[in-house]
């Protein structure tokens, strides 16, 4: 429903409110543009899906002096329209469930996984006006659902009736709660500096010096935690490929495996996106620049603070693939060892370091 | 700070490599350039040979088949030349041993065909090749025959073996005379490789006269 606020949308949703008002009652109304609002944000999400997963190949390729996707896309953007036909080949595969499967849980995990990162996107600020739904506790919110994809995971593996699958999940589970605690001490040493839990007012609350200045150290542990939350390549253990095949992913073909990825790419755009909005700024310009921003028209300023926004998600994501290229991976027991001997206790001296800092700054 | 030099290591190289080219080539869209003196396949061509058949002779896995007739009067004639890539070694022991360069080992990486009899490359094939690759056989100047006379004991078998009959022996009184006429002679080798008693070497071509041995 927030779209709407945005000088963008705004005349579009009062002209549709004015047609189609009289035709299907106000409340039918409402709920039909919230249901296309929606799809917009999973359509942004989506492209940006898509983006992402050709960077993440074609800066990997670059990284290891190879080229990566060349053929499929438009020219200068050269295998940008690779995920598509990767995708619609994975849509057209059979749909096929193992017969030792448990059929329902297969089926939820996957789901689950997807609708947890797709859930967490509609509370992103994505630029101004440019939030799905506002809320007072948005970021317990995203906190909450962001531990609902360890459960997807964990469902995937236990259903499928592989080991492989079943190592995997657990091993997902294992990882993903050790690092649940860092990542919530780092956001909540934030959410103390701006005084909320409005991940929106976080975001602007930074309008002066961005958290990354004031909490290096809670900046340097979230990428952490996010590279572990995430399963990539220095924490990509439920996935070793050298070990465990493909980790919960063992068993899944066809869509399932496509929901898979997608999930995955979700959550890797989504966690650049909320680090970008607890650390970076969200998507304002720091030192008080966003004053410059007014002086445009109002659609145009909410134009640039979408891409300001972008390319700041697109620097984060950045780092994340050259990680990935460069890094080796962890041993499980190095993960949990690093995860509560080193990074709990440091993420416990950033909760005091933010707290000094607060006192400093009041 | 040892820590983080050991963490920000392996950061350098992935990102120097990112601002560099890649090394992959397109295959079919761009091409390596091959090397000169690259041996690849054999290339034959008919306007130096003399169809002494060292190729075929030479070929481990007799993949040269020649086909020719000597006439009565010495001459010989081809037919029909051979080569089946699908047998082919790629040894270059045929470009070894051919004494006038009719046979070399040729550049082209793409030999492929849709049948195996395709692969069986005839004289016209390899006009065609050649033509294709630009290829221009040089012209044997290289090597000729000639005798160290002190060692002859008059056998006869350069005389019989010399596919082109550059050698003969006439018989003055008690003498006999071994006579090799360097116009004829191509320099294919194959009498010094029959030579029981190493009489004969090979030289350059320019040195070589007109050559008379007595024994």
């Amino acid at each position: 429903m927030s779209w709407y606020e945005s000088p963008i949308l705004q005349p579009v949703y009062v002209k549709a409110m004015e047609v189609l008002g009289p035709i299907i009652g106000r409340t039918g109304a409402q709920l039909l543009l919230s249901l296309i609002e929606s799809i917009l944000i999973i359509a942004l999400i989506f492209i940006n899906v898509l983006i992402i997963v050709w960077l993440e190949r074609k800066i990997l390729g670059r990284m290891m002096n190879r080229r990566g996707p060349v053929y499929a896309g438009p020219p200068l953007l050269w295998g940008l329209f690779q995920a598509i036909a990767d995708f619609l080949k994975l849509m057209t595969k059979e749909f096929f469930i193992p017969r030792r499967a448990d059929r329902l849980t297969y089926i939820i995990g996957p789901a689950l996984v997807v609708f947890a990162g797709l859930a967490i996107g509609l509370m992103v600020p994505f630029g101004e006006g440019f939030v799905g739904l506002k809320n007072e506790a948005s970021l317990i919110y995203i906190i909450a659902l962001a531990s609902l994809e360890p459960m997807g995971v964990m469902l995937c593996g236990l259903s499928a009736n592989n080991k492989f699958s079943l190592m995997g999940g657990m091993r997902a589970a294992a990882q993903m709660i050790s690092y649940e605690l860092p990542a919530v001490l780092v956001l909540i040493s934030a959410a103390l500096l701006a005084g909320s839990v409005d991940i929106l007012e976080i975001a602007e609350s930074q309008s002066q010096i961005w958290y990354v200045a004031i909490l290096p150290l809670g900046a340097l542990l979230y990428l952490i935690t996010v590279l572990a939350e995430l399963e990539r390549t220095p924490f990509d253990i439920p996935e070793a490929e050298s070990e465990l095949v493909a980790g919960f992913m063992t068993e899944y073909g066809g869509m399932f495996y496509g929901m898979l990825m997608a999930a995955h790419y979700i959550s890797v755009f989504v966690t650049s996106a909320l680090f970008v909005a607890v650390f970076l700024g969200g998507y304002g310009l720091p030192f008080g620049l966003n004053a410059a921003l007014e002086m445009l028209p109002p659609a145009l300023a909410s134009l640039t603070t979408l891409l300001i926004f972008h390319v700041k998600v697109y620097i984060v994501v950045f780092l994340l693939i050259w990680i990935r290229a460069a890094y080796f991976r962890f041993r499980i027991d190095q993960l949990l060892e690093l995860g509560w001997k080193r990074l709990f206790p440091l993420s416990l001296l950033n909760l005091v370091w933010a707290i000094a800092a607060l006192g400093v700054l009041s | 700070m040892k820590v983080i030099k050991k963490l920000a290591g392996p950061l350098v190289v992935p990102l120097s490599y990112f601002f560099q080219r890649p090394i992959t080539v397109q295959y079919p869209d761009e091409r390596l350039v091959v090397p000169k003196g690259y041996r690849g396949h054999p290339l034959f061509t008919l306007e130096n040979c003399i169809a002494c058949r060292a190729c075929e002779r030479a070929c481990p896995v007799n993949t040269i088949q020649i086909d020719m007739e000597i006439k009565p009067d010495g001459r010989r004639i081809m037919y029909g030349y051979y080569l089946d890539l699908g047998r082919c070694l790629f040894c270059g022991f045929c470009a070894d041993a051919c004494p006038t360069g009719a046979i070399v080992m040729g550049p082209k990486l793409e030999l492929m065909e849709w049948k195996r009899e395709e692969l069986v490359y005839d004289i016209r094939k390899f006009q065609k090749l050649k033509k294709e690759l630009r290829w221009k056989p040089e012209k044997p100047v290289k090597r000729s025959a000639c005798a160290h006379p002190e060692n002859c004991i008059g056998c006869m078998f350069c005389v019989e073996t010399c596919p082109v009959n550059a050698i003969s022996v006439t018989t003055v009184g008690d003498e006999r005379v071994l006579r090799i006429d360097p116009t004829v002679c191509s320099g294919c080798g194959m009498c010094v490789k029959n030579c029981p008693t190493f009489a004969l070497t090979m030289t350059e071509y320019a040195e070589t006269e007109y050559s008379e041995y007595e024994r």
